[in-house]
């Protein structure tokens, strides 16, 4: 395997000099008033501070006989800020970090589970901690994205809802068409990326591989394992969050609460 | 006997009483008109009747059986509900009747075509886009997705308050033959006090959240509970600096 062709202190040097490229464009935003400038700046310094830190975490996991133990402690941060992050999307809903966490966990865990016993991610944490990012990342994406679809459906179509409630219809009955409509928002976004794959985009996974040098056929193998295990989390959270918040959205008396 | 009782129905806000004590009932086929002014309760008493909305003191009744020991659903089905703003479902009017059918698992055998004709519309209606028919072909169709389930009573909040004059009245009329033809008890809250004197039976004045008055319609004292309403309704006012409520 090739290896990356300079150490991390070179690295940093050639870091500056892209940052510079991101001065000048940043530079000409401002001339034209773009007002992107300071939103750009500061998410390009969080996201700096925030990788190099779990770089730091990384490198001292990796050298660790007890990686396996730290893991876990990477794994709990990584679950409360996704779940956290996704309830920020629903302000309406109280406490909606005890539907989204959950959501994203068992999402998350159920392909990571059957990826470990089959041994298709080895039991290293160089593979264990970027693919339980993956899973969690995008668990908590297609979470945030459902449930914000979801409360602007209901919103919308609150008459119709209680019209159909009013016929007869459970809280299910009444809100499937906006389950239905907010599941299927949520999972565009990754059906279209599936579908591109390797016409538009070289996903993640594969370009850190080809990067390593991994022959492309395996790189490609791997890439197809890691989709097929992120469409199966996001579709199994979007469907647990669901059905989650409408027991938040209606009382047990089929009653729809106030957001 | 009375099909639907309500007693010292009370509904909180917060800590805000938004209906205090209301008492009342309706038997099948009669029109009970709920008046009063806006915000005092009207559309809450009903939202309690049929539980969209629950009671926080009191109880209801139907036909005897308290509300609160039967599911929701089948209340519903019971009694059916029409809003001021049309609530059609996205689709054709056939696809809105068939709602709640669905639901029930009626088959259609004609069912549909029966309530579209009592209705006051023709078949022609069944494949029209809901969504397209004017409010007032709206509210028809609301109307006939709950006679299709069978309803035996309705719950109507302002039903015409959104449709023109003409289009309320032709409304208006299609519910007095509702009440005739189907013996419905129903429940109809409206403003206008011209309309309450035309289809009521029997009508219950509502004022921050209290009943004043629950009389026959023709021993309602219209002159002492909406004298200004009433007036308001009758005369039009020449020149400017108009008064509301
Ligand atoms: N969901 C709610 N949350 C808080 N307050 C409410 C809610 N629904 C109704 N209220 C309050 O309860 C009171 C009674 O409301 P209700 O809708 O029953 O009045 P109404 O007689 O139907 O009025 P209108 O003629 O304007 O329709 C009002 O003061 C209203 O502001
Ligand atoms: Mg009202």
């Amino acid at each position: 395997m090739s290896e990356i062709p300079f150490t991390p202190e070179e690295g940093l040097v050639r870091l500056a000099l892209t940052a510079v490229l991101m001065v000048v464009v940043l530079t000409l935003a401002y001339i034209r008033r773009l007002g992107i400038g300071k939103e750009v700046v500061v998410s390009a310094i969080r996201g700096f501070v925030q990788l190099m830190l779990f770089a730091v975490i990384l490198t001292y996991i990796f050298d660790s006989p007890d990686w396996w133990l730290l893991v876990w402690g990477v794994f709990a941060a990584m679950i409360i800020m996704a779940g956290y992050t996704s309830a920020k999307r629903a302000p309406e809903i109280n406490k909606a970090w005890e539907i989204t966490t959950p959501s994203i966990v068992i999402g998350a865990a159920v392909s990571l589970i059957v990826m470990a016993s089959t041994r298709i991610m080895p039991l290293e944490p160089q593979f264990v901690i970027p693919l339980a990012g993956m899973a969690f990342g995008n668990s908590m994406n297609v979470c945030s994205l459902t449930l914000n679809r979801l409360i602007g459906e209901f919103k919308n179509n609150r008459q119709r809802i209680e019209a159909a409630l009013a016929l007869g219809a459970t809280s299910t009955y009444a809100s499937r068409t906006y389950l239905n409509t907010s599941v299927t928002a949520a999972l565009i976004p990754l059906v279209d990326h599936m579908k591109n794959l390797g016409i538009i985009f070289i996903p993640g996974a594969m370009t850190g591989l080809l990067m390593a040098g991994a022959d492309p056929l395996l790189a490609a193998e791997f890439q197809i394992v890691v989709f097929f295990m992120i469409m199966c989390t996001t579709i199994l959270t979007t469907m647990l969050v669901t059905h989650m918040a409408v027991k938040r959205l209606f009382t047990d008396a089929h009653q729809l609460v106030e957001i | 006997m009375s099909f639907i009782r309500f007693k010292d129905l009370g509904k909180r806000y917060g800590d805000r009483w938004a209906l205090k004590r209301a008492t009342g009932d309706v038997k099948k086929g009669e029109i009970v008109a709920i008046v009063g002014p806006s915000g005092s309760g009207k559309s809450t008493v009903l939202r309690c009747i049929n539980r969209l909305a629950e009671a926080d003191r009191g109880a209801v009744k139907v036909e005897g059986v308290n509300v609160k020991e039967i599911e929701p659903p089948i209340l519903r089905r019971r009694i059916g509900m029409v809003f001021q703003f049309p609530a059609v479902f996205p689709g054709t009017v056939k696809e809105n009747l068939l709602y709640g059918m669905d639901i029930w698992e009626i088959p259609d055998e004609g069912v549909t075509s029966v309530a579209l004709e009592e209705v006051g519309l023709h078949l022609g209606f069944l494949e029209r886009d809901a969504e397209k028919l004017s409010g007032g072909e709206q509210q028809r169709v609301c109307l006939a997705r709950s006679l299709v389930i069978g309803s035996e009573a309705l719950l109507l909040d302002e039903p015409t308050a959104s449709l023109d004059n003409k289009a309320a009245s032709k409304v208006e009329r299609t519910i007095l033959d509702l009440k005739e033809n189907r013996e419905l008890a129903i429940l109809w809250v409206t403003h206008s006090t011209a309309q309450a004197r035309r289809v009521a039976d029997r009508v219950l004045y509502l004022k921050d959240g209290r009943v004043r008055s629950f009389a026959p319609a023709e021993e309602f004292d219209w002159e002492r509970w909406v004298g200004d309403e009433a007036a308001e309704c009758c005369t039009t006012h020449g020149h400017g600096g108009g008064r509301h409520e």
